[in-house]
C-alpha cells in the first residue's frame, strides 16, 4: 500500500537544517493498522505529512497504493489526496460555522459527485460514526469525541485505501478516546489501512505494528501482528522490515 | 462546482462583512470616478453624427475687409458670403444660420406666460444637413415665412407635447405657425455651433427661416463683427457685418474640390475688385477636424481623468492589502481544504468566483456613485450639465472595470494563498 525508501525531508532555515526525517524506510501492507509513536520533534507528524502528500520530501522514493509520487503535478497530487487519503488531526480541523454536513461533505465536492450521491455518502459516512442524528449541528454543539469522529466521517466519506491520523485521541479524555479507537478498529476490520500517530504505548500494543521514529530515523520495530499472538513480540531492525512486511 | 463556489463566496462575505464592505467601497469609489470623468470625456470626444460627419464642413473665409484680419480664416461670414454659399447648387445640402432668441407663447392661451427660448434663424437646408429628427410635421421650405419649427422641450413646456403643427406661437409679439416638431434631440457636441463656448449647449428650441428673422430683427446672441455701425441686425444684409455660420454636405472628394474651387473663383472676383484686401483663404474642415480645430475637450477633465486612473490603481493596491489579510487569515480552512483533496486550481477558481462576484456588486455600486459624482460635479459646474451622461457603453465599460480591478486586486493574494505550505496550519 505504502513504501517509503530511503526518504529524507530536510527543514532548512536561514541558519538552521533540521533533518525531521533521513534515510526514512518503511513498507505498510493493505490491511495493516501501524502506530507510530517517539519522543516530540522525533518527526512523526512530518513523516505522516509526506506519507499524506502534504509536504514533500527531499531525498528518496515513495510509492502510495503503487503510484510514484515523486514529480507527479499539483492537481495528481490533489487527486491522491481527495480519493485515496483520508485525515485525521488532533485538533479536529471542522471549519466551525459549517454544519456536520457541510463538514464531511467537503471532500466529496471535490470529487464530482452529483448531490444524490454526496448525500448518500455523506450519511453513510455519519451513520458509520454514530453520528447520523447530528448532521444539522455545528461543531461547537459537539462533544470533543464527538468532533474527532466527525472528523472520521469526513475522512471516511470518500472511501480511502488508507487513513493517516496524527494522535487522534490526543485532546480526548480516556472514556473519549476508547470510543475513537473502538471506531478505529472497526474500521481496519473493514480493511481500512490505517496510520496512526500516538503517545499512548497501550494504543501502541493494540494495533499490529508499532514503528518507533527517534531522530527522523525508525529505531525500533515491533510486529504485534496477527493480534492474537501479541505475546510473540519480535523485535526487528530497520533493515528487516521490508522483507518481514513483504513475507 | 460553480455553484458551490458561489456558495462559498457568499460564506465568505458574511464572515468578514466590514473588510468586504471596504473593499467593495474601495473599488467602487475608484471605478466611479474614473466612469464619471470618462462619461464627460466620451460626451466630449464623441462624433455627434458619426454616420455623416466626413460629409459635413464647415466653412471659414478670409473676406475680412478691414485693417487687421483674424489670424485663421474666420468662422463667421457675412450675408453676402453666406448667400454665396448658399446659392451654389455643388453641395448636396447647406445651412446658413445665427443664433438668437425671444420670448415664447401659445398665441391661443389665456396665460400670459413666455419662455426664454434659444432660436436658430437659419436656412431650410439646416435640418436635413443636420438629420434632425421629427415627430410632427416638416421643415419650412423656404428662407423665408411667418414658420417655425420647436424643438421637443419647448413643446413639452407649452403644448404640454402633443401635436402641435398648425398652431401659432407669439414670439416676441410677431405671430408664426408651427411646421414641425422635432423629437427629443442630442448633440454631444453641439457640432453645428461649436464656437463661442457652446459645444455643449443643447439643441434649439425654436427654428425660424433666415431672413424673416433678419427681417424681424431679432438680433445675433452670439459673436457678431464688423467693420462698419449699423442699427439693427435687419440692416446688415449689405455691410460688412460678420455674425452667420455656414455647413455645407458634400458627398465626395469631386464634389468638395469643386466647392473649393467656386469658393475661391467667388474670393478672386472679389480680390479681382479689390473688396479681398487679404489672402484668398477658404477653408473646409469636416466635423471632427472642425471640433479638433476648436479644442472643445477640456485639458482639465482630461487631466482629472489621468489622475482618477492613478487613484483607480491606488484603491486597485488598497483593496489588494485587504484581500490579502483577509486570505491569510483564511489561511486554516485554506490548509484543511487542500489536505482533503482541493487542488490549488480549485481554489484559484473559488478565489476568482469570490472576486468576480465581488467585482459586480463593485459594478453597480459604481455606476451608482459615477452617477452621484456626475450629479454633483454638475451642481457645482453647471456648464457640464448637458454632458454629464451615462451612456450604455458607460454603464458596460463600468461594470468591466469594476470586474477587472477586483479580480486583479485579488492576484496578489490568491497567488499567495497558493503558495502556503499546506500542513502547516494543521495540528
Ligand atoms: N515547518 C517546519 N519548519 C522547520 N522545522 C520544522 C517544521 N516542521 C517540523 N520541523 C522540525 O522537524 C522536526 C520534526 O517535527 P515533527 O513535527 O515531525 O515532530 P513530531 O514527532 O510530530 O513531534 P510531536 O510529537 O511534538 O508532534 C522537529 O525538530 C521540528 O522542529
Ligand atoms: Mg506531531
Amino acid at each position: 500500500m505504502l513504501i517509503m525508501n530511503n526518504v529524507s525531508r530536510i527543514y532548512r532555515n536561514d541558519t538552521i537544517q533540521t533533518h525531521a526525517l533521513r534515510d526514512f524506510s518503511l513498507a505498510v501492507k493493505s490491511g495493516e493498522f501501524v502506530a507510530v509513536t517517539g519522543p516530540s520533534g522525533s518527526g512523526k507528524s512530518t513523516f505522516l505529512n509526506v506519507a499524506g502528500l502534504l509536504d514533500n520530501f527531499d531525498q528518496g522514493e515513495y510509492t502510495l497504493d503503487g503510484v510514484s509520487v515523486h514529480g507527479l503535478k499539483d492537481d495528481e497530487l490533489s487527486k491522491l489526496r481527495n480519493e485515496k487519503i483520508g485525515f485525521i488531526f488532533q485538533n479536529y480541523n471542522l471549519i466551525p460555522d459549517y454544519s456536520i454536513f457541510d463538514n464531511v461533505d467537503m471532500p466529496l465536492r471535490y470529487r464530482g459527485f452529483n448531490n444524490a450521491e454526496r448525500k448518500r455518502r455523506v450519511e453513510q459516512a455519519l451513520e458509520k460514526v454514530g453520528l447520523a442524528s447530528r448532521a444539522s449541528y455545528l461543531p461547537s454543539q459537539l462533544s470533543g469525541g464527538q468532533q474527532q469522529r466527525v472528523a472520521i466521517a469526513r475522512a471516511l466519506a470518500g472511501e480511502p485505501k488508507i487513513l493517516l491520523a496524527d494522535e487522534p485521541t490526543g485532546n480526548l479524555d480516556s472514556l473519549m478516546a476508547r470510543q475513537v479507537m473502538e471506531l478505529l478498529h472497526n474500521l481496519n476490520k473493514e480493511g481500512t489501512t490505517i496510520i496512526m500517530v500516538t503517545h499512548d504505548p497501550d494504543q501502541a500494543k493494540e494495533v499490529s505494528r508499532n514503528v518507533q521514529i527517534i531522530d527522523g530515523e525508525i529505531s525500533d520495530f515491533r510486529i504485534y501482528a496477527p493480534l492474537q499472538q501479541q505475546d510473540a513480540e519480535q523485535t526487528l531492525t530497520p533493515a528487516k522490515q521490508m522483507e518481514v512486511v513483504d513475507a | 462546482m460553480l455553484s458551490y463556489n458561489l456558495k462559498l463566496a457568499l460564506q465568505s462575505f458574511k464572515r468578514a462583512p466590514s473588510l468586504y464592505f471596504l473593499v467593495l467601497l474601495t473599488l467602487s469609489i475608484g471605478v466611479g470616478l474614473l466612469c464619471a470623468n470618462l462619461a464627460l470625456v466620451s460626451s466630449m470626444a464623441g462624433d455627434p453624427i458619426a454616420e455623416k460627419s466626413d460629409t459635413l464642413f464647415h466653412v471659414s473665409m478670409n473676406t475680412w475687409p478691414g485693417e487687421q484680419p483674424p489670424a485663421e480664416p474666420f468662422h463667421l461670414l457675412r450675408y453676402r458670403d453666406a448667400m454665396q454659399i448658399s446659392n451654389s447648387n455643388i453641395a448636396k445640402h447647406s445651412a446658413i444660420f445665427y443664433a438668437s432668441g425671444v420670448y415664447a407663447r401659445d398665441a391661443q392661451a389665456t396665460s400670459l406666460k413666455r419662455f426664454d427660448s434659444n432660436v436658430r434663424a437659419t436656412t431650410p437646408g439646416f435640418f436635413a444637413l443636420t438629420k434632425a429628427p421629427f415627430a410632427h410635421g416638416s421643415a419650412f421650405a423656404k428662407s423665408s415665412g411667418m414658420e417655425v419649427v420647436i424643438g421637443d422641450e419647448l413643446n413639452k413646456k407649452i403644448f404640454a407635447g402633443s401635436n402641435s403643427v398648425g398652431k401659432t406661437l407669439e414670439l416676441d409679439g410677431e405671430l408664426l405657425t408651427i411646421v414641425g416638431v422635432l423629437k427629443p434631440w442630442f448633440l454631444r457636441p453641439l457640432f453645428y455651433h461649436a464656437t463661442e463656448g457652446r459645444a455643449f449647449n443643447l439643441t434649439d428650441d425654436i427654428y425660424v427661416p433666415l431672413e424673416t428673422a433678419i427681417d424681424l430683427g431679432w438680433s445675433n446672441h452670439a459673436r457678431t463683427s464688423s467693420t462698419v455701425s449699423y442699427k439693427g441686425i435687419e440692416f446688415s444684409r449689405d455691410r460688412n457685418v460678420f455674425y452667420l455660420q455656414a455647413w455645407v454636405q458634400l458627398e465626395n472628394s469631386a464634389e468638395q474640390q469643386a466647392f473649393q474651387s467656386y469658393l475661391d473663383g467667388y474670393s478672386q472676383t472679389l480680390q479681382d475688385a479689390g473688396e479681398h484686401p487679404h489672402a484668398i483663404r477658404n477653408e473646409l474642415r469636416d466635423v471632427n477636424a472642425w471640433l479638433a480645430q476648436l479644442k472643445i475637450v477640456d485639458q482639465k477633465v482630461l487631466a482629472f481623468t489621468l489622475a482618477s486612473v492613478l487613484f483607480l490603481c491606488v484603491c486597485v493596491f488598497n483593496a489588494s492589502s485587504l484581500l490579502l489579510s483577509r486570505f491569510h487569515s483564511a489561511k486554516f480552512e485554506v490548509g484543511l481544504r487542500r489536505a482533503i483533496g482541493a487542488s490549488n486550481k480549485h481554489l484559484l477558481l473559488q478565489g476568482l468566483t469570490e472576486s468576480a462576484l465581488l467585482g459586480l456588486i463593485a459594478g453597480v455600486f459604481s455606476l451608482l456613485l459615477s452617477w452621484l459624482f456626475l450629479k454633483l460635479s454638475t451642481e457645482f459646474l453647471p456648464d457640464l450639465a448637458n454632458l454629464a451622461v451615462l451612456e450604455p457603453k458607460l454603464l458596460l465599460l463600468g461594470m468591466v472595470l469594476a470586474l477587472c480591478t477586483a479580480i486583479s486586486s485579488a492576484l496578489y493574494p490568491l497567488y499567495r494563498a497558493n503558495r502556503y505550505t499546506i500542513s502547516a496550519e494543521l495540528k
